[in-house]
């Protein structure tokens, strides 16, 4: 049984790793959805970087700027690797996964006829009426830049419904939207892989068969599912996929956006400056092949080693693993909290348990009541660190009428201690605010 | 600093026991307050003699704090000129965003107020507490820019 002797080396034995925990020993860090903590190989290669090279990337034609670049670039292919991403397709740093899609839909608002050749349902750019689909349960990040660029291309924003028991996308709800799409043109078809609200996995290839057939470009959000699982971009196939390293144990300020060459190559540029040209002219310039065409200004360098060091770790781990831990404490943690007076927002335990929902380690619950808000408060009392608000979802609270939930999100570095330090803290948060009820 | 100063009894008690909550169905002003950050949200409903708040009721949902705060406000301010509420607002609003002192201490109609010092040790959860006041602000801003 070589996987559970590797499965009980993750939580915490392996917090040794983690310096936080060395200045935190106490404090059960439940948010890792919002940004997980980071371990010394990491740090290790950030200060290596300012320590040791500290130049510049693709300028300097001495050893040091050539060193420097060598890695840069040498991220590039890890992170392809890590993605399973064939040869069609192409990293682009960004500073997060918002960068990207804001990149991407900039970048859209003023492609013409470029695209046509690639989507067949593109004809010569974004016009009033054309749509663009989106969830319900999107992150605002995969919301709002397509509402800005709706206001100045006429652009509809159409949303898959929830299914208001679980958090599912509608499959039947999403069959009847195709029936009212028939004669439109879906441009753009951009979908979160992994919810941050209930930590389900969607099954993206319903979406994806459907863009294939309007001719749409098809986005995946993997934010919150990259971090979580090995992902398959090869089987998948989407045209663009876009993540940040912070959270999947990397520094924040850096990002990701893996799209296909093809669709790059001909996608107008984002922002202008250095790096990204070829040759200047007083009129006019000529930019850049990608990846550099999209990386306009010095890079944030060291955050790139950093973000390097994070693949390392997390494969010397390995995904599977940690999927299999955060599993186990997942389950573990909504029986838990199913013994006391909560509601959770998302799947049941039951059908978590049977795997008729596949989910990573992130359970939403609320306390009839008690506003979240107020238990956030009094959990971090009894140092237990978890997320209450709306988790940049408001159309999902809103779907669920809601204001704000509370967030338990699990990493590797958790351990069923902290799922126990949450218990105790809700306990103590009923008792205390039941007190003064009677 | 400890959850207790937060969470004193007597706002515990304005949390649960409400004063003043429900509607005015015919009300001179109604005022919507926000923060959607977090979700609390407050309906302020106004029967004005002259220059004197002769009712208010509030409807509202949201955290402990907001609530409390908010039936705190209606308490302190009902039967008031709007001259004397003022006053009443800047001295919350100093007590809650600068280092002054409760300064409701040995006011017998406004102590309850002084409950609401605890949470500036909570900096996340002032505009909670602030809600009602600032909603209180916006209606007099209002009220004064119709005014001749």
């Amino acid at each position: 049984m070589t996987e559970n002797k590797e499965l009980t080396q993750l939580g915490k034995n392996i917090r040794k790793d983690f310096p936080f925990y060395k200045n935190n020993p106490n404090i059960s860090y439940l948010d890792s959805a919002a940004t997980s903590l980071v371990p010394r190989d990491v740090i290790n290669k950030i200060i290596y970087y300012y320590e040791s090279l500290g130049v510049s990337v693709h300028r300097g034609v001495y050893q040091l700027a050539a060193k420097t670049s060598e890695i840069y670039e040498d991220a590039r292919k890890k992170i392809k690797h890590f993605l399973s991403a064939g040869s069609e397709y192409e990293i682009i740093f960004t500073r997060n996964t918002t960068e990207a899609i804001n990149l991407i839909a900039y970048s859209f608002e003023k492609a013409k006829d470029e695209l046509n050749e690639l989507f067949s349902g593109w004809k010569g750019g974004l016009k009033t009426g054309d749509i663009v689909l989106i969830s319900e349960s999107e992150h605002h990040s995969n919301i709002i830049p397509w509402q800005i660029i709706s206001e100045r291309t006429g652009i509809k924003i159409k949303y898959i419904p929830i299914v208001k028991e679980t958090g599912a996308l509608d499959i039947t709800a999403f069959n009847k939207i195709k029936n009212d799409l028939d004669d439109k043109d879906v441009k753009i078809i951009s979908l979160a892989q992994v919810s941050n609200v209930t930590g389900i996995v969607y099954d993206l290839k319903p979406f994806i068969s459907y863009a294939r057939e309007k001719g749409s470009v098809f986005i995946v959000d993997g934010a919150q599912s990259v971090c979580h699982q090995k992902i398959n971009l090869s089987d998948l196939s989407p045209d663009f996929f876009v993540f940040s390293a912070h959270k999947m144990l990397g520094p924040k300020g850096i990002g990701a956006l893996c799209g296909k060459k093809e669709i790059l190559n001909k996608m107008p540029v984002f922002l202008g400056g250095g790096d990204m040209i070829l040759s200047v002219n007083k009129e006019k310039s000529t930019y850049n092949e990608i990846p550099y065409k999209f990386e306009a200004g010095t890079p944030n360098i060291s955050a790139v080693f950093g973000f390097s060091a994070a693949i390392d770790y997390l494969e010397k781990i390995g995904l599977q693993n940690i999927s299999d831990w955060e599993k186990k404490l997942t389950l573990y943690a909504m029986e838990k909290l199913s013994e006391i007076n909560i509601q959770f927002f998302g799947p049941s335990l039951e059908q978590v348990k049977s795997n008729e929902f596949k989910k990573v380690g992130v359970v939403s619950f609320g306390i009839n009541g008690i506003h979240p808000h107020d238990i956030g408060t009094l959990l971090d009392e009894n140092n237990v660190c978890i997320r209450v608000g709306h988790h940049c979802c408001q159309l999902l609270m809103k779907a669920w009428d809601v204001p704000a939930t509370c967030r338990a999100s699990f990493y590797l570095y958790n351990d069923f201690e902290d799922v126990d330090n949450l218990i105790n803290g809700l306990r103590k948060t009923i008792e205390f605010f039941g007190t003064h009820n009677s | 600093m400890s959850v207790d100063e937060l969470y004193r009894e007597v706002i515990l008690d304005h949390f649960q026991n409400p004063r003043n909550k429900g509607h005015l169905k015919t009300c001179d002003f109604h005022e919507k307050g926000e923060n959607p950050l977090c979700g609390d949200s407050i309906d302020l409903y106004f029967i004005f003699d002259n220059d004197i708040i002769k009712d208010i009721k509030f409807e509202g949902n949201g955290c402990s704090i907001s609530q409390a705060s908010v039936s705190m406000m209606t308490e302190a301010i009902k039967g008031k000129p709007i001259k004397e509420i003022k006053a009443i607002i800047e001295l919350f609003k100093e007590m809650m965003l600068e280092d002054k002192i409760n300064p409701f201490k040995d006011n017998f109609d406004l102590e309850d107020l002084g409950a609401l010092e605890g949470v500036k040790n909570y900096p996340v959860r002032i505009k909670c507490a602030l809600l009602a006041w600032n909603t209180l602000s916006e209606l007099f801003k209002k009220i004064a820019e119709k005014k001749p």
